[in-house]
């Protein structure tokens, strides 16, 4: 199955989505979920998410915490707050009322 | 805009940015571990597993300044690291570091100096009444070789009958005191002045008074007059420090006044000052050529410098030793 990168300046809201959803989740799970809930369309170039993760701490859209996981490994979970909440909504819509756009430009062409 | 707890989350990564790393490099290494683990599992042999996680991931080295990049320190550390490229090429080449940082030194050095001078001369203004009408007495006596002297009591009593130059006339001299009774004793600079220099110079003290002029009578000048440094620190620039008596070399002077801190632009190190208090014999004949004192005067209004220099020529030569007027404020 061929792959997709994800659109510039998507992957904010991929993972604002992605937290939203599943609450508390580590890096690597939220690389996972991401591909998973596209059906494996979306590739995460999967590095990038880190850098991206630490953005977003910078902005107050995710707060992160050190603990263990499952099988006992030590791992950094991010979770939303509040600000990050209403960024989710404010680049959802805004990403709504582009996708809508194209489509109609496509679509009348 | 950047928000207040955004600011201070920068703040904290550049104050811990090497753990932020390590951290960052344990979460990358860990997700690299856990695909590969992924792909194994699918059948893939492990080789190729490693090679497929890490080009599914991207340049860790890449990321990590991305990230650092998003921290808005980027500029912080690339000045650090040309701070180092430098420091590292100085050290390559000792002679050019040391002539490089010789010009800075003296480059610093002089524009230091020229300031201090330019601040004192031109941009701090003297803090006296009206400066362009005052003058400073010197002799000159080209045969001796000697230029800009000091005067003695009796010139300074003969040049002040000049009253049709000079509104007044003042003389002091600097001498050094043990200052007793005010805390631990201290040997200070003070200063023996007519009474008439303040009015001159147009000071007024900060508290009680200056000079009267009885008190600028020989054996009546106990009275002394503190800097406002001393002021504060002798005496915690207490108001009822007025009145309080201190000993002056042995003897008992009362307290009359506090000068203002301005005075020192005029007279560093001075701080006190006591009446001059000509004794009798200052002005007896052995002690015409004690050049002991500065002598300062302010021109009558509508007398020019030239014509205050004339009227002191001809004083001159009466008197026999060469004499000028110098300003020099």
């Amino acid at each position: 199955m061929p792959r997709d990168e994800i659109p510039p300046g998507t992957l904010h809201l991929l993972i604002l989505k992605t937290l939203a959803r599943r609450g508390e989740l580590h890096g690597y799970e939220i690389a996972r979920t991401i591909q998973q809930n596209s059906e494996d369309v979306l590739q995460v170039e999967e590095g990038s998410l880190y850098p991206a993760l630490q953005r977003m701490l910078l902005k107050g859209w995710v707060k992160a915490h050190w603990g263990t996981t499952n099988e006992n490994r030590r791992a950094r979970f991010y979770r939303l707050t509040p600000a990050g909440r209403k960024q989710l909504q404010l680049e959802q819509s805004q990403f709504e009322r582009v996708v809508n756009a194209i489509t109609r430009v496509i679509q009348t062409a | 805009m950047m928000s207040l707890g955004e600011f201070g989350r920068r703040i904290a990564m550049l104050a811990r940015r090497r753990k932020f790393d390590r951290e960052m490099d344990e979460e990358m290494r860990w997700h690299l571990e856990l695909r590969e683990k992924e792909q194994a599992a699918n059948g893939v042999s492990a080789k190729e597993a490693h090679a497929t996680a890490r080009k599914n991931f991207g340049n860790a080295l890449a990321l990590r300044e991305a990230s650092h990049d998003s921290w808005g320190w980027a500029w912080l550390e690339h000045l650090a690291q040309d701070l180092r490229f430098a420091f590292r090429m100085l050290r390559k080449s000792p002679g050019f570091a040391v002539v490089a940082v010789l010009t800075l030194a003296l480059g610093i050095g002089a524009n230091t100096a020229i300031f201090s001078v330019v601040n004192a001369i031109l941009l701090r203004p003297l803090p006296i009444h009206d400066p362009s009408r005052v003058v400073v007495i010197h002799f000159n006596i080209p045969k001796l070789n000697l230029f800009h002297t000091s005067v003695s009591p009796p010139d300074f009593h003969n040049f002040s009958k000049h009253t049709n130059v000079f509104a007044s006339t003042a003389l002091f001299l600097s001498k050094g005191v043990n200052l007793t009774g005010a805390g631990q004793p201290q040997r200070l600079l003070a200063m023996r002045s007519t009474a008439t220099l303040f009015p001159l110079l147009g000071i007024r003290p900060i508290l009680g008074r200056t000079f009267t002029a009885s008190e600028d009578t020989y054996g009546n000048s106990h009275v002394v007059l503190l800097s406002e440094g001393l002021w504060k620190s002798a005496f915690g620039a207490a108001k009822n420090t007025i009145g309080k008596r201190v000993q002056l070399d042995n003897e008992s002077y009362q307290i009359v006044g506090v000068l203002p801190e301005k005075l020192q632009i005029l007279y560093p190190h001075i701080q006190l000052w006591v009446p001059m208090a000509f004794s009798p014999h200052a002005f007896s004949d052995q002690e015409e050529g004690d050049l002991c004192c500065m002598m300062v005067a302010r021109l009558r209004a509508g007398v020019s410098l030239q014509q205050a220099q004339s009227v002191m020529n001809i004083d001159a030569g009466t008197n026999g030793p060469a004499l000028r007027l110098k300003l020099s404020p």
